[in-house]
């Protein structure tokens, strides 16, 4: 069993995916109303083997002859994904009994999504690392087309499976070449072979196309020409999926690589990253400000919040010490939280009215659902990053550094397009309070109890993380460093 | 004699024959087509790695790769025959609904 346990954190959600899609088949349609209730409990037990796990294998954490380790980063996405799958779960209850879609499968989907994403948060070698983000991408793209009759869900899986199959193929090239020159895999061993060999053009060029493939899946301006469409397409629970889950899944990549394993290859890539984030920080603003539609809106907000991240990953490069990860994955996890409860509020707002697209629906919110209005608005300020809540804290120790790092450059961009966000995150909360009451609104159908209480608890997280900041890093596994540095330099 | 070098060339050739297919035809089945070529062109440098090194990792890589393009055309399968039923056609230029 101690042998076991360790790989029980990625096989328990297929073991339970296996099981939701048994049950589907051989339930009573009676008792099918089950099943969700059966994947919330099996999302739970996967946190708590995530947590079990990593007690049995530390302080080393390395299993499986290195390939992969269970360390407080780990520990940190497994919790964190396993959340975001949870609170998915339940939304996608809601929406799913609306539009009489078969559940079983959607739900195995995210579990066997799930488990990827745990393999790809504990991998430390480039070809489980390859696998983990496959497993994500294809589970992804079916959950993205689950509604079949639904054309533009159709479209939108379409473009992103091309596009992402596109950017896999270019990722993979890129592992080929960087293997051909190092002759590993492994991410410590790609690191310290370069930290003593030179840096050959095969190397660089393999880089490149890692990089490229990596700014497909972030959805990195210029690279990010799926995402918007994939969100659009995607059912309200899905593109919260997306937005939260999935992006902080492929972050867990993208620190673990370019900080464990490419770190020695810095030269080539902290000047490219620097460039991705500027235009995906600017684009992701401007091209927000210009949306109609609700959900491409937030695409092109979680498009920003990306451009954001990338400026924290120079950081990673230019400075040692684990701050500048603790305050990605501080970062990240205000930026979940916020999304998660802003896309519950959503979920159950477009189960009440189906003509819920774009942001001139939610006129009138403020009246007719004052607590769902409140709590959307609170997180909405969350985001634009005003002083007392989590999201100003979370931008402030991020680009505090990435200044460390001595980029003043990027974070005079950053401050610039955070003040550019005010704009159309401010226009959605005017729309709520400030106009009449849009007419297509019914009494509501379901009481969202469960909803309401995820917008509940993301809002409390929030304003928790803003004025308890030492309190908040204390809990969470991962931030300590974060926590140490600031108050070494006594900010806190 | 034949050295990595030309299995390499090789390699680089079928890639970048598929990315440029992949990039310039308009049709759902050769865009898949060409994907397939890129994944293979790469499996080609992953077994030609490996055997220029005397190890096992490339070929094991390799499998991996051959599962994944599996996986990949089962779910391209299904997407075509679902487009085809719902729009009665395969040119990607005719999928146009979202947009902005």
């Amino acid at each position: 069993m101690d042998k076991l346990l360790p790989f029980l954190p990625v096989s328990l959600p297929v073991l339970f995916g296996l099981i939701v899609l048994l049950l589907g088949v051989f339930l009573p349609l009676k008792q099918r109303y089950l099943l969700p209730h059966v994947s919330l409990v099996g999302v739970a037990f996967v946190a708590l083997s995530a947590i079990a796990a990593y007690k049995a294998v530390a302080p080393n954490g390395e299993i499986l002859g290195g390939y992969l380790i269970l360390d407080t980063y780990s520990l940190f996405f497994s919790l964190l994904l396993s959340v975001a799958t949870f609170i998915t779960m339940l939304s996608a209850s809601f929406y799913l009994e609306r539009d009489g879609l078969v559940k079983a499968e959607f739900l195995a989907l995210l579990f066997f999504c799930l488990s990827g994403m745990l393999l790809l948060a504990s991998s430390r070698d480039l070809i489980t690392l390859f696998v983990a983000l496959e497993i994500v991408s294809m589970s992804v793209y079916v959950l993205v087309g689950y509604d079949r009759d639904n054309l533009k869900a159709n479209e939108g899986a379409f473009k992103y499976f091309l596009l992402g199959s596109m950017a896999s193929a270019l990722l993979l090239y890129g592992i080929a070449l960087l293997y051909g020159s190092v002759a590993s895999t492994r991410l410590y061993q790609i690191h310290s072979y370069f930290s003593t060999h030179a840096h050959e053009p095969l190397a660089a060029m393999g880089l490149l196309l890692v990089l490229v493939g990596l700014a497909f899946k972030v959805a990195a301006v210029p690279f990010h020409t799926w995402s918007p469409d994939a969100y659009e397409g995607a059912s309200m629970p899905v593109t919260g999926f997306m937005a939260t889950a999935v992006k902080a899944a492929v972050f867990a990549l993208l620190i673990r690589v370019l900080g464990e394993g490419f770190i020695s290859l810095k030269t080539y890539w902290v000047e490219v990253v620097a460039i991705l984030a500027v235009l995906t920080m600017l684009g992701g603003n401007i091209l927000a400000y210009t949306q109609r539609n609700i959900k491409r809106m937030l695409a092109y907000s979680s498009i920003a919040h990306t451009g954001y991240l990338l400026t924290g990953i120079t950081a990673l490069a230019l400075q040692p010490g684990n701050e500048a990860v603790s305050a990605l994955l501080y970062y990240l996890l205000i930026y979940v939280l916020s999304s998660l409860g802003i896309f519950a509020a959503l979920t159950w707002l477009s189960s009440q009215n189906e003509s819920l697209v774009q942001i001139s629906d939610l006129a009138g919110l403020g009246k007719k659902y004052p607590l769902t209005a409140l709590g959307l608005a609170l997180l909405f300020f969350s985001f634009i990053g005003i002083p007392p809540l989590g999201g100003f804290f979370a931008k402030y120790y991020l680009f505090l550094t990435v200044l460390k790092a001595h980029q003043l450059f990027l974070v005079g961009v950053a401050v610039l397009a955070s003040i550019l966000s005010i704009v159309y995150y401010l226009k959605i909360v005017m729309v709520m309070y400030m106009e009449p009451l849009a007419e297509h609104w019914e009494a509501p159908r379901i009481r969202p109890v469960s909803l309401g209480a995820v917008l509940g608890c993301c809002s409390f997280a929030v304003f928790w993380a803003g004025f308890a900041p030492v309190n908040f890093l204390n809990v969470f596994p991962g931030l300590l460093p974060l926590l140490e540095w600031l108050q070494y330099t006594s900010l806190i | 004699m034949l050295g990595p070098a030309h299995y390499l060339t090789v390699s680089a050739i079928l890639f970048f024959l598929g990315l440029a297919g992949f990039i310039s035809r308009k049709n759902i089945f050769i865009l898949f087509l060409s994907l397939e070529l890129m994944l293979n062109g790469i499996n080609l440098s992953f077994v030609a790695f490996s055997r220029f090194f005397n190890q096992l990792d490339g070929h094991i890589f390799v499998f991996f790769v051959i599962a994944v393009a599996a996986a990949e055309a089962a779910i391209s399968l299904a997407l075509i025959i679902l487009l085809f039923k719902n729009r009665q056609t395969l040119n990607v230029d005719d999928f146009d609904t979202l947009k902005g």
